[in-house]
């Protein structure tokens, strides 16, 4: 009995106290890695909707090249020509406006 | 048995095990997240660059790119790898006077090392973006203008072999380039 004691008075760490701090530690580690998820994922949809509004805009300027026909028109002052107005929404519902003189 | 009989040597080693693998792991975790972080850092900088570099020059671009009616000169030019654009949208009176003095009514850019560089009118090329590997121009007709950048990080990532460039094209509609709405009078 005490033949194997480090020191005398020393008592260690007892199995119970080395688990509990191996939760804390995962705890904080899962924390880190739902952290890092969390940016990763912002980053990735802030990606996503970067290179989705460009293509929009891009898209907006080809049909005012193309100038093709819309039914729907509109006019911006008594006697101008009319502008055909196409609408572009992207996945999350944002619209954007598109006029363009008649060809 | 006394209550403060120590630890025996078993429970020792059992605890510095577990102690080593929480260490191990802890690091485990760190090292990834200290790397992600450190590319996404660089990653960011180089996106906000080419996010804000079209809204920009988008802005400078449409106007000084105009080229409206009984002007003698182009309003986009190329020339080797610099751009030219040049418009009178204003004058000392409001309205457009003939000459090209007035902010923005002729401007240059190129990329030159890794900056963009922009020039207004007879002064000197300004390093505008940092960071940009190059700047090509695309005209489909005179109205439309495309314009790719090509941006990079500013430090090679930890994660990827790869120099991290990213390409944004982006298109500008030169809207006055002719008559539009109504026959314009110069």
């Amino acid at each position: 009995m005490g033949k194997n004691q480090v020191r005398r008075g020393f008592r260690g760490f007892t199995l119970l106290e080395t688990l509990i701090t191996a939760l804390l530690v995962e705890l904080i580690v899962a924390g880190l890695l739902h952290f890092t998820g969390h940016v990763l994922a912002c980053y990735h949809s802030n990606q996503v909707e970067s290179r989705e509004a460009l293509e929009l805009w891009n898209r907006g300027r080809d049909i005012r090249r193309v100038r093709p026909n819309s039914p729907d028109t509109f006019c911006p002052v008594a006697g101008a020509r009319p502008l055909h107005r196409f609408i572009l929404s992207n996945r999350n519902g944002r619209q954007w406006e598109v006029l363009c003189a008649e060809k | 048995m006394p209550k403060s009989r120590g630890a025996t040597l078993i429970e020792l080693l059992i605890s510095l095990a577990i102690g080593c693998v929480i260490l191990l792991a802890f690091l485990g975790a760190a090292v990834p997240f200290q790397t992600i972080a450190w590319d996404l850092s660089l990653l960011h900088d180089r996106d906000s660059s080419l996010c804000l570099a079209p809204l920009l020059f988008c802005k400078w671009i449409s106007g000084a790119g105009n080229n409206r009616a009984g002007h003698s000169w182009d309003g986009v030019q190329q020339e080797g790898d610099t751009l030219h654009l040049k418009s009178d949208t204003e004058g000392q009176d409001g309205f457009p006077d003939g000459r090209l003095k007035e902010s923005y009514e002729s401007i240059a850019l190129r990329v030159k090392g890794s900056d963009l560089q922009i020039r207004s009118e007879g002064g000197s090329f300004q390093p505008a973006f940092k960071n940009f590997a190059g700047l090509q121009v695309h005209r489909a007709d005179d109205r439309l203008l495309s314009l790719t950048f090509e941006g990079r990080t500013d430090r090679s990532l930890l994660s990827t072999p790869a120099e991290g460039s990213k390409q944004v094209a982006f298109k500008v509609y030169l809207w006055n380039y002719r008559p539009n709405l109504f026959e314009e009078t110069p």
